[in-house]
């Protein structure tokens, strides 16, 4: 995996292992990066990134415990063999879930009514296929 | 605008301690010249000059400040300073120049004109030596020995020849058109551009600190100036200063004089000072008869300005180090390879006034030696061993003070450069004094002199015992006092 | 203002680089000092744990000089102790002092030198000085070895005592304000070298900026000053999640104090401005969940400025 796929917003309210996380998580459950695939070392995403190699780490571990990732004898992560190439859409809507709810949220205060919303939404998925 | 704005024009611009100092030396010259027309009518012409004395100093250090805010302005932008710099220079004329002659001239019965006349030259004559180039401003503190020699007394007209005031105004007049020649120069000068020779006092003035003050506004300009103007970088020899030598490592980390340099770098860098030094010699040799009374006269004359010049350069040096942040002194106390905090202390004190006292040692060595061999009796060694011993006591009492993190009252430091100068002034006509035995006069006027210096040994006694206890109980020599 | 926040610590738990077993970097207990009479530093206790990060922020004249100062012991303290490596920093050995490497604010040491003799002359005292990483640095900023220091901008000059500091090979890097005088690219590399320090050998950092996003970056722990006052040290990416904005219409806001507030606000319009904090079961306190109440989600910038301005 090459590490400027990763994008770090650090001024954003979400925390930067979080969004490592996430885009990890995102990127395996979508099969961009295939089961065995290596990943970056800690200080290789810190390098780059210029960020705390405790929080590249963490989110690493984080991953390893839900067994998304895998501790390879002597060369770092990977991306669990064992891991299900696609998740159930149960569990890949489980990770959008939070984008959904702020979109929700945002529309709301907005006052607009949901039919737009998610008529302008379908587009958009349509527009990406 | 009112007047106190004007006013303050003069006293915004120079730090509670020199206003202290200046004001100081202002009220003993006034005193002096009133306590010398009451006692003295004879000698009106005398009193004159001593209050001349100090106003020289006032205008030099204090109102050549005032100009450096309209060169502040003018680089800033600031509308309508022109206006009140002039209007403050009016006012300090009339206070300072107008009124003490009317007061002098009533008292001693000399001419209003002339009076006025002399106060006005001196009075210009600060300013303008603070505006010429450095090379030509040294020779000003040459000028009254030099009036005093007698090709040049005999061209003079005296303060009775009928055309003695119009002589004065005239020159006054030409000292105006100099000094307002070279401050016109100065306004639009770029501060930068001014090497070793040719900056004048008053912008040095503005980046160099002295004992008292400017420690705040101190910038990266000043130090590049610094820097180039004594080219240290390429003079300083650092074989043998590291790890192990702390002495020698702590000269390097104070830099400026007390960095390791060889004999011919450091000639070169005071040569400013050696050559008019020098020149003047040669000028008395002309003057007197013979060369021994020549040597004798500059010999004398170094005794006094040496110790004097060096008496404050360890507190000065130290003084802004340990007051600035992000100096040495934040370095060294992080610094491993100096030695546990005793060793510490005991190299820093080595290095600065330690090192300072050696400089001066050697000096009142080879003075000493030229005094003796121009033939003066053995007390006139007292001219240099006295001034000497309090310029060493007086380094290591402050430098202890700064060091110990104390802090030193203005009021201590006038009382002690008033006091110190008095006595070095007074030291020489004692040491020289062809004593009759048994002569009243003479020994009162020993007593005053020795008091006097009892007077500076204690004050300095005390100040650096104060500051040694300060010093010793500080966990590390390196703390910083701001 | 209106400030209830205790000092609050945690610790990150995912550890990767652990630091040799010794005392705590920097460790400093009720540090009080006093200029003037003026309170600059009141009863700060702050450590700085073996391969962490820590990120020292507050507005300006908020007491971070004088809390590095003390910290290192360059200064007197009116009450307190500081430690570094564990042993007193008012009587720091030559071992402690190899180990550590400091910039202060605005360095002006040995200004005459010229960068290649500074460099020399300092490394000199110091047994592991890295003369390779000396020279390979100096190339890669672009610094002239034949200058003289005092004629460089201020953010050159902060690239040549960063090159003195991190020469040193230090295991504690403390930096005064190291960004405020670099642009935008030397500052990300700045950055860059401080991860790979930690990164490769563990160097516990403690650097102040008033700049947030420098430290959103590469801080693991951020520590916040306020008029000489501690009022947060955590783990940088708790923060975040622990804490947020609630917006309160007038009709609340004469009641209070609430459960988990930590600093309020009054607005304009009568409103109430909230910073929050999670409970001990990591829920947002119960007036978060009051109809009217808006709840934001802040980044480190939003709530610098929502706590201290």
């Amino acid at each position: 995996m090459d590490v400027s796929l990763l994008l770090i917003r650090p001024a954003a309210p979400e925390p930067i292992y979080r969004q490592i996380v996430g885009q990890l998580r995102r990127m395996i459950a979508s099969g961009q990066l295939p089961p065995g695939e290596p990943l970056p070392s800690v200080r290789e995403v810190a390098g780059v990134h210029a960020i705390n190699p405790m929080t590249v780490s963490r989110a690493y571990s984080l991953l390893e415990a839900e067994g998304v990732l895998e501790r390879l004898r002597g060369k770092g992560m990977a991306v669990a063999a064992t891991h299900r190439r696609v998740q159930s859409e149960d569990k890949r809507m489980q990770l959008i879930e939070p984008h959904l709810r702020e979109l929700a949220r945002q529309a709301r205060e907005l006052e607009l009514s949901p039919e737009p919303v998610l008529r302008r939404l379908g587009d958009l998925l349509e527009d990406e296929e | 605008m009112n007047a106190m704005t004007v006013w303050k024009t003069t006293t915004a611009t120079i730090d509670s301690g020199q206003r202290a100092f200046m004001g100081g030396v202002l009220a003993i010259v006034s005193i002096a010249t009133l306590s010398l027309l009451h006692y003295e009518t004879s000698a009106a012409s005398a009193a004159v000059f001593v209050f001349g004395f100090g106003l020289v100093f006032w205008w030099a250090f204090v109102v050549g400040r005032a100009l450096l805010l309209q060169r502040d302005a003018r680089l800033l932008r600031v509308p309508g300073v022109d206006r009140t710099v002039a209007l403050n220079l009016a006012m300090q004329f009339v206070a300072l120049v107008v009124l003490p002659a009317t007061v002098i001239a009533a008292l001693s019965g000399l001419r209003f004109a002339a009076v006025s006349g002399v106060l006005a030259c001196l009075a210009i004559g600060g300013i303008v030596w603070q505006v010429l180039p450095r090379w030509a401003s040294i020779f000003i503190v040459f000028l009254p020995s030099l009036m005093q020699s007698k090709p040049i007394r005999d061209v003079l007209p005296g303060w009775n020849d009928p055309g003695f005031a119009g002589f004065v105004w005239v020159l006054a007049c030409v000292l105006v058109t100099l000094a307002g020649w070279r401050w016109r120069a100065l306004l639009v000068a770029d501060a930068d551009g001014f090497g070793q020779w040719n900056m004048p006092m008053v912008i040095q003035m503005q980046r160099q600190v002295g004992i008292g003050g400017g420690y705040r506004n101190f910038d990266v300009n000043a130090l590049y100036a610094a820097a180039k103007r004594t080219g240290l970088d390429r003079q300083v020899q650092l074989r043998g200063a590291g790890p192990g030598q702390p002495v020698a490592a702590l000269r390097v980390w104070l830099g400026a004089a007390f960095a390791p340099q060889s004999l011919r770098a450091r000639l070169s860098q005071n040569l400013y000072v050696l050559l008019p030094m020098l020149i003047v010699g040669v000028f008395m040799r002309l003057s007197l008869s013979g060369w021994r009374p020549a040597l004798n006269w500059t010999a004398m004359m170094m005794s006094l300005f040496v110790p004097a010049m060096c008496a404050g350069i360890v507190p000065a040096r130290l003084g802004r180090l340990y007051r600035n942040a992000g100096s040495e002194i934040a370095l060294l106390a992080t610094l491993p390879g100096l030695g546990g905090g005793a060793l510490a202390k005991r190299s820093l004190l080595q290095a600065s006034a330690g090192w300072m006292s050696r400089i001066m040692l050697a000096f009142a060595v080879c003075d000493g030696a030229v005094l003796l061999l121009g033939g003066n009796r053995p007390t006139s060694l007292l001219v240099v061993a006295l001034p000497t011993l309090a310029a060493i006591a007086m380094n290591f009492a402050l430098a202890y003070n700064v060091i110990g993190g104390l802090r030193i009252s203005p009021t201590v430091i006038v009382a002690l450069c008033v006091l110190g100068l008095t006595a070095i002034c007074l030291t020489p006509s004692l040491a020289f004094l062809q004593t009759q035995p048994g002569s009243l006069a003479s020994w009162d006027f020993a007593g005053v002199v020795a008091g006097n210096w009892l007077l500076v040994f204690v004050l300095l006694t005390w100040l650096g015992w104060r500051g040694r206890a300060a010093y010793r109980l500080r966990p590390h020599p390196f703390l910083l006092n701001s | 203002m209106n400030i209830v926040a205790t000092p609050m610590h945690s610790h990150a738990t995912d550890n990767a680089v652990l630091a040799p077993n010794e005392g705590a970097p920097l460790s400093s207990h009720g540090l009080m000092k006093f200029y003037d009479g003026k309170c600059v530093l009141r009863d700060v206790s702050l450590e700085l744990q073996p391969g962490s990060v820590l990120g020292l922020i507050g507005r300006n004249g908020s007491g971070k000089s004088t809390l590095i100062r003390a910290m290192l012991g360059l200064i007197e303290l009116d009450a307190g102790e500081a430690q570094v490596f564990g042993g007193p920093a008012l009587a720091m050995s030559d071992a402690v002092k190899e180990k550590l490497g400091y910039v202060p604010q605005q360095p002006d040491a040995l200004a005459w030198m010229r960068v290649g003799q500074m460099l020399d002359y300092v490394g000199r005292f110091y047994p592991h000085w890295d003369r390779a990483y000396v020279e390979h640095t100096l190339d890669r900023w672009m610094l002239s070895r034949n200058q003289v220091l005092a004629k460089l901008s201020p953010g050159e000059r902060q690239r040549v005592e960063l090159i003195r500091a991190l020469a040193t090979r230090p295991q504690l890097l403390v930096l005064d304000e190291p960004a405020a005088a670099l642009d935008p690219v030397a500052r990300r590399d700045l950055l860059r070298e401080l991860a790979l320090r930690a990164a490769d050998a563990g160097t516990s950092v403690l650097f102040s900026t008033h700049i947030v996003s420098d430290l959103e970056r590469v801080a693991s722990h951020i520590a916040f000053l306020h008029e000489g006052r501690l009022l947060l040290h955590t783990a940088l990416d708790d923060l975040k999640e622990r804490y947020a904005r609630l917006q309160l219409p007038a009709a609340l806001a004469s009641q209070g104090p609430f459960a988990g507030e930590i600093h309020r606000r009054r607005l304009d319009h009568g409103g109430l401005s909230l910073v929050i904090e999670r409970d001990a079961d990591r829920d947002w306190p119960v007036i978060a969940r009051e109809g009217e109440a808006h709840l934001d989600v802040l980044g480190l910038e939003d709530l610098f400025v929502e706590i201290a301005g």
